[in-house]
């Protein structure tokens, strides 16, 4: 993404579809965010932690989490991301379809930083971002910055 | 016999020793008279006694054995200690042929033992053989003499464990021949019509014991066809509803896609292309705005069928506080009176009746007449249940739709004039079901409707 760097925000969202809506509704809220976007758990963690390659690791300032994904499945992707001392900071909000009592204890159980069922209505899916965005972006105090080596 | 003279001293012969004697004489002959008398009387009445007896004990026989495979061996014993023959066994009809039930009483096993062996391995159509006889005319037949019967096919067998005679009776239900029971002598007998006449009341009395077998059995596979046809119903109900909450549940993946592009398309793009596209857009919108809500309902309905039911005290006081709050806008737009009499406490699931109330409330405010609508909740206190009453002054329903709304996308109006999926009043059906109440609607008197529910007592607390 172009433009003035806001804070980073990692996505990891199997559709494209689901994705597109979530970038749609963060211009509707008019507010600049560095969206990156993992198309599956593996490549969340590839992501998070580093290729083998030895490519840069991310640490964003907030991560979306869809349960529901081919592979390597979002819980196992928090479980891993909250084993982790420099990831396990940044919080973590579960972005999913299923309200089913298992996934969402499954979830807080790992650790989740909050956990919010995608409203179908468009216009409340715009409002859910709104809210995400201004706690954990905008009220939320975050994690420090990770002291220099 | 008496002499009128020996009575009249003044008229008898003066020999007084001559009349003693004649007298002992008659005294004697009268008591010989007396006692033969007393005697065919005792035995008369013994031989009745007898009679009744096996009946008595053939009638406890068939009352008191658990099936009749017990009945009819211990009546079968019965009957050998009464007629003092040693064999006797039972046959029952099956496909058309007496066929030995495996019943068997033998004063002497090893004895009969060919015959038993021959009698059981042979089945006896109409006609043939002694109980073949019995089964085709229907009334008992006896043989005095077995070797001289050319008519019994068992006679070698019969004859060389010493048998002599037999006889044998049907086993009656209605006028139906179900079994023959035969005994058999090892002396020639005649026939013996009092013998006859109380097997005959046997027969009566064993078919008894079969019709009552057969009606246990056929009420117990009716029993059990109906349990089948409850669990086949429950699975399936069951796997409607697992079915149509992974059906809406997935449905709502590919919808949420739709209904937030064709949003945005609204949202970006009206008025940029030309008008029937601006048309389509909005028809789109509309329609999956109805299939969200249609989702939203069959997920509810399914839930309420699915999940475990609290029982606990919920006070519909509260419960109506709430609906007020929850239904303020709808209310406001109707310019309606929503008028709560004291409720109850009552046992039950506090959601599910939340939404049982907010659905009536609901629906009174929406079918609303010309008339300020005006909606009363009240209570009656009925034998072991409070019913519930929500009553409106809106347009109504048709007395003879009364039945039919409480049924899954029943809709009575049409979607322009009231908006909603039709589940509605199915989900308050089957939360009352599921709180063992009931749930009707009646019309009232000068317009509008009045619908009602019980909540049964719950156990005591």
């Amino acid at each position: 993404m172009s433009g003035p760097a806001g804070p980073l925000l990692l996505l990891v969202e199997d559709s494209a579809a689901d994705a597109r809506l979530v970038r749609e509704a963060l211009i509707e809220n008019d507010m600049a965010v560095d969206l990156r976007v993992a198309r599956d758990g593996h490549e969340a963690l590839e992501l998070l932690f580093g290729a083998g390659g030895g490519s840069a690791s991310l640490t964003p300032d907030l991560i979306l989490l869809d349960l529901n994904l081919p592979g390597v499945d979002g819980l196992h992707v928090l479980e891993r991301l909250k084993a982790d001392a420099r990831l396990r900071q940044v919080p973590v909000v579960v972005l999913t379809t299923s309200a089913a009592a298992r996934d969402v204890g499954a979830a807080y159980d790992l650790h989740a930083n909050s956990y919010v069922v995608k409203p179908v209505d468009f216009f409340e899916f715009v409002d859910a971002m709104r809210s995400i965005q201004a706690f954990w972006l905008g009220l939320a105090q975050g994690p420090p910055p990770p002291a220099r080596a | 016999m008496p002499d009128r003279r020996d009575d009249d001293p003044l008229t008898t012969a003066p020999d007084p020793a001559a009349r003693l004697r004649s007298r002992l004489d008659r005294e004697r002959l009268a008591r010989h008279e007396a006692e033969r008398i007393a005697e065919s009387t005792l035995r008369e009445v013994y031989v009745q006694r007898e009679d009744l007896q096996l009946l008595e004990r053939v009638a406890r026989a068939a009352n008191e054995a658990e099936n009749v495979d017990a009945a009819i061996g211990r009546i079968l014993t019965d009957l050998c200690a009464y007629t003092g023959w040693p064999v006797a066994d039972a046959l029952l009809v099956e496909d058309g042929v007496l066929r030995s039930a495996g019943h068997w009483h033998v004063a002497d096993p090893e004895r009969f033992a060919g015959f038993r062996a021959l009698s059981r391995a042979t089945d006896f159509a109409p006609g043939v053989g002694l109980p073949g006889h019995v089964l085709a005319a229907g009334e008992p037949a006896w043989i005095p003499r077995l070797a001289e019967d050319e008519s019994f096919p068992r006679r070698h067998a019969a004859l060389a464990a010493g048998l002599q005679s037999g006889f044998a009776f049907p086993v009656l239900v209605g006028h139906e021949v179900v079994g023959v029971i035969e005994l058999f002598a090892t002396a020639a007998a005649e026939p013996d019509a009092r013998v006859l006449d109380v097997v005959a009341q046997v027969g009566v009395q064993v078919g008894r014991v079969i019709e009552r077998e057969r009606a246990r059995l056929a009420l117990e596979a009716a029993n059990g066809a109906l349990l089948e046809t409850l669990q086949d119903v429950e699975r399936s109900n069951q796997d409607l509803e697992a079915f149509a909450y992974i059906a809406s549940h997935d449905l709502q993946e590919p919808l949420r896609s739709i209904s937030g592009f064709v949003q945005l398309l609204a949202r970006r793009y009206e008025g940029k292309l030309d008008p029937r596209a601006d048309e389509y857009i909005a028809y789109t919108v509309d329609a999956t705005a109805r299939m969200q809500a249609l989702i939203k309902d069959l997920l509810r309905y399914s839930r309420v069928g699915r999940e475990a039911i609290r029982r606990e005290p919920v006070d519909l006081a509260a419960v109506l506080d709430r609906t007020r709050r929850s239904l303020t806008q709808a209310i406001a737009d109707a310019g309606a009176e929503l008028v709560v009499e004291p409720l109850p406490t009552v046992v039950g699931d506090a959601t599910q009746l939340a939404q049982l109330v907010d659905n009536l409330v609901g629906n009174a405010l929406k079918f609303r007449s010309q008339a300020p609508p005006v909606v009363r909740v009240r209570a009656e206190r009925e034998a072991a249940a409070w019913r519930i009453l929500v009553e409106d002054n809106g347009i109504g329903i048709p007395v003879e739709l009364a039945p039919k709304v409480f049924d899954m996308f029943q809709r009575l109006h049409p979607r322009e004039d009231a908006p909603g999926t039709g589940i509605g009043l199915a989900i308050c059906h089957k939360i009352v079901e599921r709180h063992d109440g009931t749930i009707s609607v009646t019309a009232r008197e000068g317009g509008g409707s009045c619908f009602s529910f019980t909540l049964p007592d719950g156990p005591a607390a």
